[in-house]
């Protein structure tokens, strides 16, 4: 699981900000949002503008520099425009059994890499400078990688370098060119990791289906093509509190569609509210596609949602994926209690930038009969806000 | 700047619902000088006016008699009531601190209501936290000294009423009135003794006597405080009053302010009280290995108003153990400030 991930320097982020998984006080109530003495479930609120959307991306990072591609390139400005520093840094502290595993890295304005490193039981396995051309390979023994061809990795760095210069990323992580390289034993940690960056994502809900190509639609039809699996989609919009009944038709060019059953058909996606279509774009990111999710960042993950269909979805994140390290921002502070969360899963973005759980955001002791909300409200946690 | 939304809203206040002047007045005026720490504004300190009963009679107009239930949002119903005020909403505050009296010897008395008041009026941070003093708001001044080894055992009898009757035996037994009353009496000197008309230069004097904290030259320091303000003759006398007044009080003898000593006197006080609480509730009064922040939590405001229902219910015969748990909000609002 991941333990702990800070950053600094990234868009609003000027100095350190840090996700601290495993810092979690001794509530004895809604230990649903703890696995494994960390916070599995986790809400994050914040005035507007404060960054939740940008922790988000910072924290999905990694997924870009291990696997590649285009995934989520977004062209705002990258590196906070307050800071001197030329480089952003991240951090990922992985706990993996009883290993704890640190992958660091520092990316430029242009989104190079600088910087990278990884740390397993304090021993760095490789440690790479691509500004000044420093690298140390000596420890890769101890993940079983020492036969790796370093020349051929330095080639592909020269190679790219003397290459157009077109290429969006030149300085190839060793990471990704590691896993991708060597045959791992099945234990090892760099498959671990990799493996848990893989299932990492992140899901704005409000995007909204519609605005997605049509063949993204169609596979998701697809997958109903199963009949239980259409039952199923059918009973988590039922017990999520919309009452339907669906029906999947092919057209005649071959396409499938999706109605609502009424006594004449109505063609779902035109038809369905917005909190519906946030609902479906959940179950479709989520359900379907991250059954084996690590980690979820749910940006405004309740944004459409009635207050009651907001709990719901948490109650069903928490039992059916307890192991899932679900982090959701959201304004409704109405969640913001202890019949369903806690005072140490409960975190305050503020405008400075800094992440606080209620729990060390005031004096006072909180209890679980304390109406975490009315606090809210009043002002209670205000220095932190 | 433009004012696109009227009215910007305060928040983090502390209302703090007193029964009268006294508590408003003096008590709490006092505490906020000893405990600048304490973020309260005086205007959220509001004389309700009236006892206890009456607040009941209130909220049951507002909620109906199963108001328990509810989700009782006291500011408003005072707000609403009292038109010094602008309607409030118990959004609009962290904490909501009420003190009342116990009013044994009230017409209206009914143990009943009091618990209900008590059961329901337990988290500062929602609806409120009610401290009940027994039996009355001066019990803060009933220690006879520093320590006060006595209070473990002080008592007053149901028989002695009404109120006035209490406050005269505290006023003979009380070894801190003089101390609470010490800047009103400097100030009462000041300006009607001698007659400092100039309310700026009053003042001014009144504060800087209070700050005294140097015991080596406090008659210098005094005439150098008066000198401007008084002339002649007179600054001789005003002087050597003022000079044995704090050393009778003896602040500037330790090195403290006024202030400062008066903040540790009030620990003391607190101290005292939580001792006598956990006796009325628990039979002890030595708090366990000094643990006062641990005993403090553990007490159960509802358990020792019990306590003092079943004894003082035969009006002949029956006590009440004097306590002032209204001193307890310091603690509640951060115990470090007594710790």
């Amino acid at each position: 699981m991941l333990k702990r991930f800070s950053l600094r320097n990234y868009k609003n982020f000027k100095d350190d900000i840090s996700i601290d998984f495993d810092n979690i006080a001794g509530y004895q109530f809604s230990d649903d949002c703890i696995t494994n003495g960390m916070i599995s479930k986790m809400l994050i609120y914040g005035r507007n503008a404060t960054g939740k959307t940008n922790l988000g991306r910072a924290l999905m990072d990694i997924v870009y520099i291990v696997y590649g591609g285009l995934w989520r390139m977004d062209k705002g400005t990258f590196l906070n425009a307050d800071s001197s520093e030329d480089v952003a840094v991240f951090s990922y502290t992985f706990q993996f059994d009883e290993y704890e595993v640190i992958y660091r890295y520092t990316r430029l304005a242009n989104r190079d890499l600088r910087d990278e490193e990884l740390i397993i039981e304090q021993k760095t396995i490789y440690q790479c400078d691509f500004q000044h051309g420093r690298y140390n390979f000596d420890n890769l023994q101890y993940v079983g990688a020492e036969i790796v061809s370093i020349e051929r990795y330095m080639q592909s760095l020269l190679h790219d370098e003397e290459g157009t210069g077109e290429t969006t990323e030149y300085q190839l992580p060793f990471f990704r060119w590691l896993i991708s390289n060597v045959a791992l034993k099945s234990d090892s940690m760099l498959l671990k990791l990799s493996d848990y960056v893989k299932r990492m994502n992140m899901v704005t809900v409000s995007q909204g289906i519609m605005r997605r190509p049509r063949q993204i639609n169609d596979a998701f039809f697809e997958s109903f093509e199963d009949l239980s699996a259409l039952g199923e989609f059918e009973e988590f919009l039922n017990v999520m509190g919309i009452k339907c009944k669906l029906a999947l038709r092919k057209l005649p060019d071959g396409q499938r569609e999706l109605y609502f059953a009424y006594e004449k058909l109505v063609p779902f996606f035109e038809n369905a509210s917005s909190g519906t279509l946030a609902l479906v774009e959940l179950y479709r990111r989520f359900v379907v596609a991250g059954r084996g999710a690590s980690l979820l960042y749910l940006d405004e993950f309740d944004a459409f949602y009635h207050y009651e269909m907001a709990e719901n979805i948490i109650k069903f994140f928490k039992k059916n994926y307890p192991k899932c390290q679900i982090i959701m921002t959201t304004h409704n502070t109405n969640l913001m209690t202890n019949r369903l969360m806690r005072p140490d899963c409960l975190f305050i973005l503020s405008t400075r930038g800094t992440l606080t759980a209620l729990c060390n955001a005031t004096l006072r002791e909180l209890r679980e009969g304390h109406n975490l909300e009315k606090m809210y409200i009043s002002g209670e946690f205000e220095k932190y806000e | 700047m433009s004012d696109y939304i009227k009215e910007r809203r305060r928040r983090g206040r502390t209302l703090l619902i007193v029964e009268g002047n006294h508590e408003r007045n003096k008590l709490f005026a006092l505490i906020f000088r000893c405990f600048p720490e304490i973020n309260i504004d005086m205007e959220d300190v509001w004389i309700y006016g009236t006892n206890i009963y009456t607040l009941y009679g209130d909220i049951v107009k507002e909620y109906d008699s199963g108001w328990t239930e509810d989700d009782v949002d006291l500011p408003y119903v005072i707000s609403k009531k009292q038109t010094a005020h602008a309607v409030c909403r118990k959004e609009d505050f962290v904490n909501i601190i009420l003190v009342f009296d116990y009013e044994r010897h009230d017409p209206n008395f009914s143990d009943q209501k009091i618990k209900e008041m008590q059961e329901y009026f337990v988290d500062a941070a929602d609806t409120g936290q009610l401290y009940i003093n027994y039996p009355m708001i001066e019990s803060y001044q009933h220690l006879c000294a520093l320590p006060d080894e006595d209070y473990a055992e002080r008592k007053i009898p149901v028989s002695l009423q009404p109120g006035n009757r209490y406050k005269q035996l505290v006023r003979n037994e009380t070894g801190i009135a003089h101390l609470v009353e010490f800047p009103h009496k400097v100030r009462e000197l000041l300006n009607e003794h001698f007659g400092i008309t100039d309310e700026r230069v009053c003042r001014n004097c009144y504060e800087d006597i209070l700050n005294i904290s140097d015991n080596k030259c406090v008659k210098d320091r005094v005439q150098e405080i008066l000198q401007n303000a008084i002339t002649g003759k007179t600054l001789q006398t005003a002087t050597c009053q003022f000079s044995a007044l704090i050393a009778k009080l003896g602040y500037a003898h330790y090195g403290d302010t006024y202030w400062e000593y008066m903040r540790e006197v009030f620990k003391q006080i607190i101290l005292h009280n939580i001792c006598k609480a956990n006796k009325i509730q628990k039979g002890q009064y030595q708090v366990e290995n000094g643990n006062y922040k641990e005993c403090f939590g553990n007490l159960d405001m509802s358990d020792i108003l019990e306590v003092q229902n079943l004894s003082s219910h035969n009006v002949q015969t029956g006590f009440i153990w004097v306590l002032n748990t209204s001193v307890f909000f310091v603690a509640e609002y951060n115990f470090s400030l007594i710790g």
